[in-house]
């Protein structure tokens, strides 16, 4: 997870030049990779598209852009806001593409058998209910409930009006809640 | 159980079970590149300071062996002021053979 340690680190090494830039990527890699590969699947249909290839291109804007980022910046908006509108971009590039051009490749989503929640049934409840919810929802309560990002930094992220990210966090806690009734 | 924290668990597991993404090869490639680079400069920064070593050693050495340049320097002065002693005796020499040339001269003539 990130911790204000992990930022003064990044920018402590971005300001050591180029191979201090090269370890802050390495830093950001190592705590977000996954996120941002998960984040993606939320944004880009499983069949079709090549999460990997959306995944490294994000990963080079991020590491592209290091050096535009500033102290003043959070860096989880800031990371969020480049996998999103990067995501979203190559979406609009390859649905212009012809589909049979696209080498297919399955968003990772493999369980884990060792975990007593995902072999329950509330698991199952709650992922079918997650499925329901649209990509915009479903980026919203990734955003809001794993990452526990402000309502402001959210809005940012998705590009919407405060009141809506409020709303719909509202609406998908409220049916999910519905869902899961018995369960919880 | 919450549904927040109900969330943030199936959240958690699904970005755990993520498998791990290949290391973008642009970056892989600059990173090799900036290795090269900087192990050039390093090699010609040592370079540099191994020139710069030897400079400084042969300074300290020829520093250290002032004495040999005093003692060339005093033998130079010798040798000048003997030049001297015997370019004035020459002289001497010279006015003698003058003086007695004159005196035979003078004999030869009575």
């Amino acid at each position: 997870m990130e911790s204000p340690a992990d930022k003064m680190y990044i920018l402590f090494h971005l300001s050591m030049g180029r191979d201090g830039k090269l370890k802050a990527f390495n830093r950001i890699w190592k705590i977000y990779s996954n996120r941002i590969t998960f984040y993606i699947t939320q944004i880009i249909p499983e069949e079709g598209y090549t999460v990997e290839d959306c995944h490294q291109e994000v990963m080079l804007k991020i590491y592209q852009g290091l050096d535009t980022f500033r102290a003043e910046y959070s860096l989880k908006p800031w990371i969020y806001t480049i996998a999103r509108n990067h995501s979203l971009d190559y979406l609009k590039r390859k649905r212009a593409d012809s589909i049979d051009d696209i080498d297919t490749l399955p968003a990772p989503g493999g369980r884990n058998p060792e975990s007593e929640f995902i072999s329950s049934e509330i698991f199952t409840a709650f992922e079918d209910s997650m499925k329901k919810l649209s990509d915009d929802d479903s980026q919203i309560a990734y955003l809001r409930f794993y990452e526990g990002m402000k309502l402001k930094e959210i809005a940012a992220v998705m590009n919407m009006n405060i009141n809506t990210v409020k709303t719909r966090i509202t609406a998908v806690k409220k049916n999910l809640q519905d869902d899961l009734r018995g369960w919880i | 159980m919450k549904i927040e924290k109900i969330i943030k668990e199936y959240y958690s597991v699904k970005v755990s079970s993520t498998g791990p993404m290949p290391f973008p090869e642009a970056i892989s490639r600059d990173k090799r590149q900036y290795r090269r680079t900087v192990l050039n400069e390093s090699l010609v920064n040592i370079g540099f300071h191994v020139i710069l070593a030897a400079v400084v050693i042969a300074g300290l050495y020829r520093f250290n062996n002032g004495s040999t340049l005093s003692v060339s320097i005093t033998k130079r002065a010798e040798e000048i002021s003997l030049n001297i002693i015997i370019d004035r005796k020459l002289e001497q020499l010279n006015s003698n053979i003058k003086i007695l040339k004159n005196n035979i001269n003078t004999r030869g003539s009575l």
